[in-house]
């Protein structure tokens, strides 16, 4: 049974009577001690997928239309807020995006992580903040720096913070929230290694969510690629990397620019993601599609299984391929 | 620490030196003549005369000014009131008290309403409670304060008879007061307050908390108050001066023997000496609320309570930068 | 300043030239979805129309007395009933705002004239000016409001123009605050050091680039001023300085109105009353205006 299984799930946004389509029929698994990659631009609903497996959306303006997020079989969208914060911290962790805001600036490092580990663990203020420290230690910072506040650590110093919180009670999952956009790219090599690390000792499954493909490679066994709400290409690696098949992944890989190629000039892909309130009837890709024709513009692709699990929602792989019908 | 805080009076002096150049000089301007107050509008001219060179009014205003200051830093004299003849220390210390208690409490009271109701309105925000604080807080700060005692002195001791008009006795007599005291100064900590956790509830840390599993009551008490009383500290600061100083429309409406009151006769008799004394007094404690603010600013405020309390820590940030070279 | 570049669907870039009555429409149109702020508006309007009109609307004279009538409570003849010399309060209330709000209004553009000046003057050129500016402008800020204007107002005496004086340099020094930190923001902003890489002059870059970005918040910052300032004129007149009788003033006529606190209260209730609609209509205007112009809330 796989660790996190998400069928079918679509949240939306209202907001001042414009309904903002969010997330639109998401589905992934995780396996224990497998990291997923999803892959997308800003916008995609990437962020919003991860707040909806924690329960973190906030009801109004943000609403869970449909869909099931089985954490090991039982359905996370059916539990109460208290067992779902219960569930929070323990066995689904997540790290946010940006490292500069994410911790409390008037309390000492040493508590906030100490606070972790106290809503979960029955033991004594003491216990916690060794146990704070331990974790503190793991993550390369110097256990005497707990005292001090985040003002005082830089960027890559405070994302090893919010990993440490993180990872303090030893989750089975842990969503990462393009953990390393905000860094430096040495610091990101550092910050990856030691995620690396942790997850083998850990055993941590992992949710990566980022939009650098580079990044993907290092740390990835399988990849989902998101586009406007959707999972638009789905599979192992090798598949997504190898056999490249959504027109959209295909363009992420061209827009980047790639050692032993001569190219005078980057490929990006024309045109900017469709606004998600008023996302464009057929496939949400068409108009920026090389491949499109009128078929794609009037019928929304379905889901196919194009070799092994490897799922692609692209009309070039149905039956009657982009012919009209 | 220290440091700071001789730092930040020696800062005010130039100011408060400031104040008291800027109301002698206004109040020099002023038409009238004190003389004929104090003797009486047919006093002979030679006695008016007399009384002027008593006074040293009729030196030029370099000199008078000069005099004055010299008076204050050396002697801490500000002169003497043109109608009693007595200290306008000794009399405005007689009268501070009263007007101190009177904005000290209207403060604390304002701040035991308005903080919990503003943190009530941002964290049901656009609700009913939320709704109806900012009418009531709009409502309030329209209101002029010497009307809304007026309003409720009509209301609870003219056709009710619950509680006295003026003067001083009971613990009844301090109620009407405060309650115009602290309407205005609750509108402002209010929506302050309001403001202030309103942003700080949308911060990434916030969320961080909820990822972590904590409960939302635990979030507003540990995570949200910590960080959105900073703002109120100011407010609070400023209404603290503020309400000692709106004391002159209170205090008047009242007749309660305060500063406002002492400041009032005085305006009516011309009375330089104590308009001067009473301003400046005014300012001064404007003064020391702004420096007290700061000061508190430090001890709560980590981001600056470390540069103050900071023990090697440019050793250690220094090694710290070393380790993160070496692990690259 | 006039030209946007616009994304078209095919994702073209297109310069748009816009008409220099949009960004004039663009606030209207903002202003107008906050319902309060068009509502009070609307308010303000009919306030400054009836007070001007006041004449037009009212058969009484503001001054004239008429002892027989005195004390009288509301009535068909008097909505707000006669003051104790027998002048119906309606119509001095009338004739009082035009007082209130031409001292208002003069004595905010007093202050956005003067208090601006030095605040960009302190931000333009930094260091010892600041400083100094700074230091002035804390020593006014020390008085609190009201014992300013009362020390001003002794110094002048009482009436019109003097009260407009005094309460103008209660408002000088948030003018000048507000001025200053808009030039802050915009002085290091990169257009204009791309003005200055051009070749224009210190005056050119303040009169043309730096001052229409900080037109904004003096709007709304003044609008607030003329509110408070309403306030403290009636604040002021109550006392006994200001504007004193005859001459028809809200503070005055609440003054006038405490011996009769007792037995007849429409002397106080009414123009009090005139004051808090005013400063109400001021305050939810000011909002709008603020919430109206504020660049983040740009959709």
């Amino acid at each position: 049974m796989a660790l996190l299984e998400i069928k079918n799930l679509t949240i939306e946004y209202e907001v001042e009577k414009v309904v903002v389509h969010a997330v639109n029929d998401v589905s992934l698994s995780i396996e224990q001690g497998e990291t997923l990659g999803l892959v997308g631009e800003t916008g995609a609903g990437k962020t919003t997928t991860a707040k909806g497996i924690l329960g973190l959306i906030p009801d109004p303006p943000g609403r869970i239309v449909s869909g099931e997020v089985l954490y090991k079989g039982e359905d996370l969208l059916k539990k109460s807020n208290k067992e779902m914060r219960a569930i929070r911290g323990e066995q689904i962790s997540m790290i946010f995006q940006d490292p500069m805001s994410a911790l409390n600036p008037t309390m000492k490092i040493v508590e906030q992580i100490a606070e972790v580990i106290r809503l979960h663990k029955d033991c004594s203020e003491a216990e916690a903040q060794r146990g704070a420290i331990d974790i503190l230690e793991k993550v390369g910072i110097r256990g005497e720096r707990g005292e001090e506040y985040p003002h005082q650590f830089s960027g890559g110093m405070k994302q090893r913070v919010v990993i440490a919180i993180a990872l303090a009670c030893s989750p089975e999952l842990l969503i990462a929230d393009e953990p390393t956009t905000a860094l430096d790219v040495t610091i990101q090599a550092q910050i990856l290694e030691m995620m690396r690390e942790l997850k083998t000792e850990f055993n941590t499954s992992m949710l990566l969510i980022t939009h650098d493909l580079g990044v993907v490679a290092q740390v990835c066994n399988k990849v989902a690629t998101m586009y406007a709400g959707e999972i638009v290409e789905y599979g192992t690696l090798e598949d997504i990397f190898d056999r490249t098949s959504h027109p959209y992944t295909e363009g992420l890989f061209n827009s980047i620019p790639r050692m032993g190629v001569r190219a005078q000039r980057l490929k990006p892909i024309e045109g900017l993601m469709p606004d998600p309130s008023d996302l464009p009837g057929g496939c949400y890709f068409s108009p920026r599609c090389p491949y499109a024709t009128d078929k794609c513009m009037r019928e929304h692709p379905p889901t196919v299984d194009i070799g092994g699990g490897h799922l692609v929602k692209c009309h070039r792989y149905t039956e009657g391929g982009l012919a009209n019908g | 620490m220290l440091k700071y805080i001789l730092k930040r009076i020696l800062i005010s002096i130039p100011v408060i030196l400031g104040v008291i150049i800027l109301i002698f000089t206004i109040t020099y301007f002023t038409p009238g003549d004190p003389a004929r107050v104090v003797l009486g509008q047919t006093a002979p001219d030679d006695m008016v005369a007399a009384w002027n060179a008593e006074q040293g009014l009729d030196k030029p205003f370099m000199y008078q000014l000069f005099t004055y200051l010299k008076n204050i830093v050396t002697k801490f004299d500000f002169g003497i009131s043109y109608v009693t003849g007595e200290s306008v220390v000794g009399l405005v210390m007689e009268r501070f008290p009263l007007s101190l208690k009177l904005g000290f409490l209207s403060t604390i009271a304002a701040m035991l309403l308005a903080i919990p109701l503003g943190v009530l309105a941002a964290v049901k925000q656009n609700g009913p409670f939320d709704y109806m604080s900012t009418l009531v807080a709009l409502f309030g700060s329209s209101m002029p304060g010497f009307w809304l005692a007026l309003m409720l002195m009509i209301l609870f001791s003219v056709n009710l008879g619950w509680l006295p008009a003026a003067g001083l006795g009971s613990w009844k007599h301090w109620v009407l007061p405060i309650v115009c005291s602290i309407f205005f100064p609750i509108t402002t900590m209010m929506r302050t307050t309001r403001s202030s956790v309103l942003e700080i509830i949308r911060q990434d840390y916030i969320t961080t908390a909820r990822a972590k599993g904590q409960t939302e009551g635990k979030i507003i008490t540990k995570h949200v108050l910590r960080n959105s009383l900073l703002p109120v500290v100011t407010v609070v600061g400023t209404s603290l001066s503020a309400s000692i100083g709106g004391s002159l429309i209170i205090e008047t409406v009242f007749t309660l023997p305060g500063l406002g009151l002492l400041l009032m006769d005085a305006i009516a008799n011309r009375n330089y000496p104590i308009i001067r004394g009473t301003t400046i007094l005014y300012a001064v404690v404007v003064c020391l609320m702004n420096l007290l603010v700061d000061v508190v600013y430090t001890f709560i405020d980590p981001r600056i309570k470390t540069q103050f309390f900071g023990s090697g820590k440019k050793k250690k940030k220094q090694a710290e930068k070393k380790e993160e070279e070496a692990a690259a | 300043m006039s030209n946007t570049s616009v994304n078209t669907a095919s994702g073209k870039r297109v310069i748009a030239k816009r008409k220099w009555w949009t960004g004039l429409l663009d606030f209207f149109r903002r202003l107008s979805k906050n319902k309060g702020a068009f509502i009070s508006m609307f308010f303000l309007i009919i306030v400054v129309l009836a007070c001007v009109f006041a004449d037009v609307i009212s058969p009484y004279d503001y001054a004239k007395m008429d002892l027989v009538n005195k004390l009288q409570f509301p009535s068909w003849q008097h909505i707000c009933g006669t003051d104790n010399n027998g002048r119906d309060i309606f119509t001095r209330i009338l004739y009082g705002g035009r007082i209130s709000l031409l001292v208002s209004v003069i004595s905010v553009a007093i202050a956005t004239v003067i208090g601006p000046i030095f605040g960009a003057l302190a931000a333009f050129y930094g260091g010892r000016t600041d400083g100094i500016i700074m230091r002035f402008l804390d020593i006014i800020m020390s008085i609190p409001g009201l014992l300013l204007s009362v020390s001003i107002s002794i110094a002048l005496g009482t009436g019109t123009v003097q009260t407009a004086i005094a309460i103008a340099v209660g408002s000088i020094p948030s003018m000048a605050r507000v001025m200053r930190a808009q030039v802050l923001t915009e002085k290091d902003k990169e257009y204009v050091e791309a003005a200055r890489a051009a070749g224009a002059t210190d005056t050119r870059i303040i009169l043309t680039h730096i001052l229409p970005n900080c037109v904004a918040p003096l709007i709304v910052q003044a609008t607030m001023r003329i509110g408070s300032s309403v306030l403290l004129i009636s604040s002021l007149s109550f006392i006994g300085c200001g504007i004193q009788p005859p001459t028809p003033e809200w503070g005055s006529m609440v003054s006038a109105g405490r011996q009769y606190v007792r037995t007849f209260y429409p002397m106080v209730l009414f123009p009090g009353l005139a004051i808090m609609i005013t400063m109400l209509a001021f305050n939810l205007f000011g909002d709008g205006v603020r919430d109206a112009l504020d660049p983040k809330l740009r959709r």
